[in-house]
């Protein structure tokens, strides 16, 4: 498959084109449009929902609102059928596309980044130690992303979506960065807790103060930023709504 | 009326500029940003005087509104008028006075002249102003049939004029041949008349507030598409799933 990306850097678009017989896996919300012969071939849902839903049904209390749990990713199979095809995928939010070349160690993304990859393209979201990285060290069921590893034995592409612009950042050493701003990493790069942030203003904000997850990456990689907080936005956003009823 | 596109693409701003006294432009009255103290503003008034029902509504704020409204028990107040069934008109008093519009949400901004494009059909959400010799029709059997179940209507656009087009995200466009297109329908902004379109649901798992509310439309025939590259409706979805809920903070 090939990718193009237009519309750069904040209202990012790809075209990506298919040979005739070729698929593609696609985030389910990220399709604006497609060519009439790319049909849908298979329609996978996440484990992840699975995951939260089990939490709830367990009786546990989440530490955020039932509704910020970790969000079902559901993964379209896109195929050119009779001859080649485009499909068109944007992210949900104004900003940049990341297009990765999966290389042998395979790289690791913030859920809400997922855009589309190669068929080939092996997506882990049950790996020991990714529910807690995005943490505020309370149940992992609590944290409203979640971090899933992308692998694969053969040549393939990885396209994600950022909230804002997309810096990438060489770590030699050691980095300390907040986990709402992390896109996506080198899975060679060890990530280690290191603490969380508690912002405090004024008096207001002492009453809510806001929480950030803080890890470490160690080694030597490269790690992609986000210019902006998803989950930030989204809490913001959220605080504008009326309250559900219970 | 002429017309400049300024900070294109992301956050773009039409300065328009009237060319003769009694000229007028309707806008949605969210979109006007400014305008020269000489212009008369006639429209529907914003803002707490008239309740937050008489406030007319569009993109992302009427995308939060009608789906919070559409879920909360007991409450069945009417509707506010759309804004393209409501706008604001702007009138110019003096040759070369200036206003400014440009759509709600974050994006991009295009001038679709009617005599150049020929008609069209519009997304509702879409319509950000007009000269006042666009007419537009959201009466006719199946405006409101194209974006059901997540609400809007599809307007039949005609006349003569620059109409002023706005939706999130930048703008895509589509020249259809005979092969013709598929898209969400979330990212539809307005289409030439003439193509056929077929509009179905597609197989989702249950995903509130998806885009589009998990609907494709199918466009065949010659003419041109106009798409938006964002769709509130995946905004919403994502904030929807951050409301508190009574009792917790």
């Amino acid at each position: 498959m090939k990718v193009h990306i237009g519309y750069r850097p904040a209202q990012s678009v790809a075209r990506v084109n298919l040979d005739t017989g070729e698929s593609v896996i696609v985030d389910h919300s990220a399709t604006v449009g497609m060519s009439p012969n790319v049909r849908l071939a298979a329609l996978e849902h996440s484990d992840r929902h699975a995951h939260g839903a089990g939490a709830a049904a367990r009786g546990a209390e989440p530490k955020h609102p039932p509704s910020a749990v970790a969000e079902p990713i559901q993964r379209a199979s896109l195929c050119a059928q009779g001859a080649p095809g485009e499909v068109l995928l944007a992210a949900r939010w104004p900003g940049d596309l990341l297009l990765l070349e999966l290389m042998p160690g395979g790289y690791l993304f913030q859920s809400t980044a997922f855009v589309a990859a190669s068929p080939d393209v092996r997506l882990d979201e049950q790996l020991d130690g990714l529910d807690a990285l995005f943490s505020l060290g309370a149940t992992p069921e609590a944290a409203p992303v979640h971090a899933i590893k992308a692998r694969s034995e053969q040549p393939g592409q990885l396209l994600l979506g950022a909230c804002g612009a997309i810096e990438p950042l060489e770590c030699e050493g050691e980095l300390i960065l907040e986990m709402g701003h992390v896109l996506a990493w080198e899975a060679a790069l060890e990530v280690r807790d290191a603490g969380v942030d508690v912002a405090r203003g004024g008096w207001l904000a002492r009453l809510t103060p806001a929480r950030r997850a803080l890890r470490c990456f160690a080694g030597r990689g490269r790690v992609w930023v986000q210019t902006r907080d998803p989950v930030a936005l989204g809490r913001r956003l959220g605080r504008a709504l009326p309250r559900r009823h219970a | 009326m002429r017309y400049e596109l300024l900070d294109r693409p992301s956050y773009t701003v039409a300065r328009v500029e009237f060319e003769r006294s009694g000229e007028r432009l309707l806008a949605d009255p969210l979109a006007v940003v400014a305008r020269e103290s000489g212009i008369h503003h006639r429209g529907p008034a914003l803002g707490a005087a008239q309740g937050d029902a008489a406030r007319p509504r569009t993109g992302l704020a009427a995308a939060l509104d009608d789906f919070v409204r559409s879920r909360r028990a007991g409450m069945h107040a009417a509707p506010p008028p759309p804004a393209w069934a409501s706008p604001a008109t702007l009138t110019a008093s003096a040759p070369r006075e200036h206003a400014f519009v440009a759509p709600p949400l974050e994006g991009d901004l295009a001038v679709l002249e009617l005599e150049e494009v020929g008609s069209l059909l519009l997304g509702s959400h879409a319509f950000v102003a007009s000269a006042s010799t666009v007419t537009l029709d959201g009466a006719w059997t199946g405006s409101a049939a194209f974006f059901t179940p997540a609400g809007g209507t599809l307007l039949r656009v005609g006349g003569s004029g620059p109409l002023f087009v706005g939706g999130y995200g930048g703008h895509h466009i589509i020249d259809l041949d005979a092969s013709g297109y598929t898209c969400e329908v979330g990212h539809v902004l307005a289409f030439t008349q003439g193509l056929d379109y077929d509009v179905a649901p597609v197989a989702r798992l249950g995903r509130a507030g998806s885009a589009g509310d998990g609907r494709l439309a199918r466009f065949e025939g010659r003419g041109r598409l106009y798409l938006s590259t964002r769709d509130p409706a995946n905004l919403r979805g994502f904030a929807e799933r951050f409301r508190r809920t009574s009792g917790r903070d």
